[in-house]
């Protein structure tokens, strides 16, 4: 099958497995260009799995997994890795910056994987966006979680990838926050058309989502941790 | 703001680990430190031996010690118990069997420096490194009784030049003198050329003039002014040496050294020792390299505990740095990227090592170099860094970035296991 340039994201009968324990069997999940998607389950229902799958972190063993039109099962670790640098922003739950790097340094540091110069008046106005111009060269450990998450932000659309992966990035934030902290997410995103797979365990937030997916429901394989629930 | 680069990532990152990396850089500093200071002594204890004297086949001084002759003779350490008659002498050198001689008299010095008196044929004969005769810089050798010639140290360190005025201390070859031999003033008359040798830390006088200053000093000490010799009252048969402290001997032909060694040793009018100088030399060099295979091998040691010390600190640094690893990973790092940045690290650490150990290296030379050769003779000569010291920088970069291949190899493991959802 082609893989469909409207779609970020298509998944086809993909397994995936640490031995001995099945971990994911999903036979269809498709993620539109720009859509942003909101992908729930508990915890140790395998979706930080899955975003690694996507990321080319990790490689599927069976089925069909083609990502920004690059088809993942058929590329060697080291193609992974540049396609990640060029395709993908990540942002984790927490500790996303390197510690003794400033923050400007930190929001720059993706380009230490690409030939690309940074364009200047683009960070200033990423960093003027996301409400960091005042914070830019300080150290990461003066800045409240919130700010952290803001700049892992600022770095995972520094190079304008075609899809932002979050894992649980709201989850150390308040309410208000978790709020802000996505509007001003969701705006950029939409503004560069940029596709946003965000996985959490908090449905509170579901609501200001294009579409919400339940992992549960198109995973096959019920792990404990879903039995338990 | 421009891009950061790896080089900079690394850099970051082990200044954010001050305290461990200084302690790393320091252990490797002080094991090259160790290294290359146990190979410069060695260097210029080997230089002093080889080139100090050549083209002497025999010293020879009062019965004592073997070493004891050549290390006040040739190299201004200690001091000579018993002199030598100048008849002996004069008898020894004018055998068939000797081409030149050099006398020596020591005994008094001049500011810590040493006096040597001796005659013309020192300037003719003495001959050092491989084969070079003195030369002078300004001057030339003495002529006059009270004439002095200064070998370059003695120029440089007192600010002497041609007629400068020398007045010459009893029995003091180090230190401060108690009693000097102001009556009887020298002046300057030659500057010697560098040569690298304890040459450049002495005075030389003749042997009249070694007489001269001692005329009036019949009772070992200074005379009261009623019985000081003027100097315009001292005649040359006044002055006729009666004794030196050992003489410098070439033969003829090389077969000769060993039976006119045996003739001397066997002189029946006094107790004399010759030394073949090459002999002590090679005798006490054996027992120095014993010293300096013990030094190196302790100083390898050093080396060897710098680099577990760097080992250890980045293994234990690498615990704490899965989340930053598993962030570069995202970012599109590839394990090769990983391997690379532990590398780097070590390398800058490496660096810092080797270029700290040189600036100490050198910094210990210009502090320690005078009183090395004051004190011991060494004379740190030739170049500062001898291909043994940049082979043992190179040893230590190879070793270090193989030794960060294991923490390097582990970091990228940890890694690949670890992917982006390492939860801490």
């Amino acid at each position: 099958m082609s893989s469909n340039t409207s779609n970020s994201i298509e998944i086809k009968n993909l397994k995936f497995s640490y031995e001995p324990n099945d971990i994911l069997n999903i036979s269809s999940f498709k993620v539109k260009e720009g859509e942003i998607v909101f992908l729930y389950g508990p915890s140790g229902s395998g979706k930080s799995t899955l975003l690694e799958l996507i990321a080319g972190v990790l490689k599927n063993k069976s089925g069909e997994l083609n990502v920004c039109g690059n088809s993942l099962t058929q590329m060697s670790l080291a193609e992974l890795d540049h396609f990640r640098a060029e395709n993908i922003g990540y942002i984790f739950q927490s500790f996303n910056l390197i510690p003794y790097l400033s923050v400007l340094e930190n929001i720059v540091l993706p380009y230490l994987f690409q030939k690309k110069e940074i364009d200047q008046a683009e960070l200033t106005d990423l960093i003027k966006n996301l409400g960091l111009t005042a914070f830019i060269n300080r150290p990461v450990s003066q800045l409240s979680v919130g700010q952290q998450q803001r700049v892992a932000v600022a770095r995972a659309l520094i190079k304008k990838p075609k899809i932002i992966l979050a894992d649980e990035p709201t989850s150390a934030l308040d309410y208000n926050h978790r709020e802000n902290f996505l509007k001003i997410l969701f705006k950029l995103c939409r503004s560069h058309k940029t596709t946003v797979l965000f996985v959490s365990h908090d449905l509170s937030i579901e609501k200001l989502f294009d579409r919400s997916v339940s992992l549960v429901q198109i995973n096959q394989i019920k792990t404990e941790a879903v039995e338990i629930l | 703001m421009s891009k950061i680069s790896w080089l900079q990532l690394a850099f970051k990152s082990l200044k954010n680990r001050k305290f461990s990396t200084s302690l790393t850089v320091f252990s490797m500093v002080l094991s090259l430190v160790l290294l290359m200071t146990v190979e410069r002594i060695k260097r210029a204890a080997q230089d002093g031996f080889t080139q100090s004297i050549s083209g002497v086949d025999l010293i020879v001084g009062a019965r004592s010690g073997p070493l004891q002759i050549v290390l006040y003779s040739v190299f201004n350490i200690g001091q000579a118990t018993q002199n030598v008659s100048i008849e002996s002498y004069n008898e020894i050198r004018k055998l068939p069997e000797v081409e030149w001689t050099i006398p020596y008299s020591l005994g008094d010095g001049h500011k810590g420096f040493r006096v040597v008196a001796t005659n013309q044929d020192f300037f003719k004969f003495y001959q050092f490194r491989s084969k070079e005769k003195i030369e002078f810089s300004e001057g030339g050798a003495f002529k006059d009784y009270f004439d002095v010639v200064i070998g370059a140290d003695v120029a440089r360190t007192l600010g002497y030049q041609i007629g400068s005025n020398v007045i010459v201390a009893h029995g003091a070859t180090s230190g401060v003198a108690i009693q000097a031999h102001e009556d009887k003033p020298f002046h300057v008359a030659g500057i010697m050329k560098p040569t690298g040798t304890a040459l450049d830390r002495s005075l030389y006088i003749s042997l009249e003039a070694m007489e001269a200053i001692h005329l009036d000093w019949q009772t070992g000490s200074a005379p009261s002014e009623d019985k000081q010799i003027k100097t315009s009252q001292i005649t040359p048969e006044m002055v006729q040496p009666k004794t030196i402290t050992s003489f410098f001997l070439r033969t003829n032909s090389r077969i000769a050294i060993l039976r006119l060694q045996r003739w001397i040793n066997e002189y029946k009018e006094e107790p004399l020792l010759a030394v073949i100088p090459g002999v002590v030399l090679s005798e006490m060099w054996t027992s120095l390299s014993m010293i300096e295979k013990v030094l190196k091998a302790i100083s390898f040691l050093v080396m060897l505990v710098g680099l577990i010390s760097m080992l250890i600190s980045i293994m234990t640094s690498l615990n704490e740095r899965r989340r930053e690893m598993a962030v570069l990973r995202a970012l599109g790092a590839s394990l090769k990227n990983i391997v690379g940045l532990i590398l780097i690290e070590t390398l800058v650490l490496t660096f810092l090592a080797i270029f700290f150990s040189c600036v100490i290296k050198i910094g210990l030379e210009l502090l320690f170099g005078p009183w090395l050769q004051s004190n011991y003779g060494l004379y740190l000569q030739g170049n500062i860094f001898s291909s043994n010291e940049v082979f043992y920088l190179a040893i230590m970069l190879i070793s270090s970035m193989l030794i960060s291949l294991i923490p390097a190899l582990r970091a990228m493991r940890s890694a690949l296991k670890d992917g982006l959802s390492l939860k801490l």
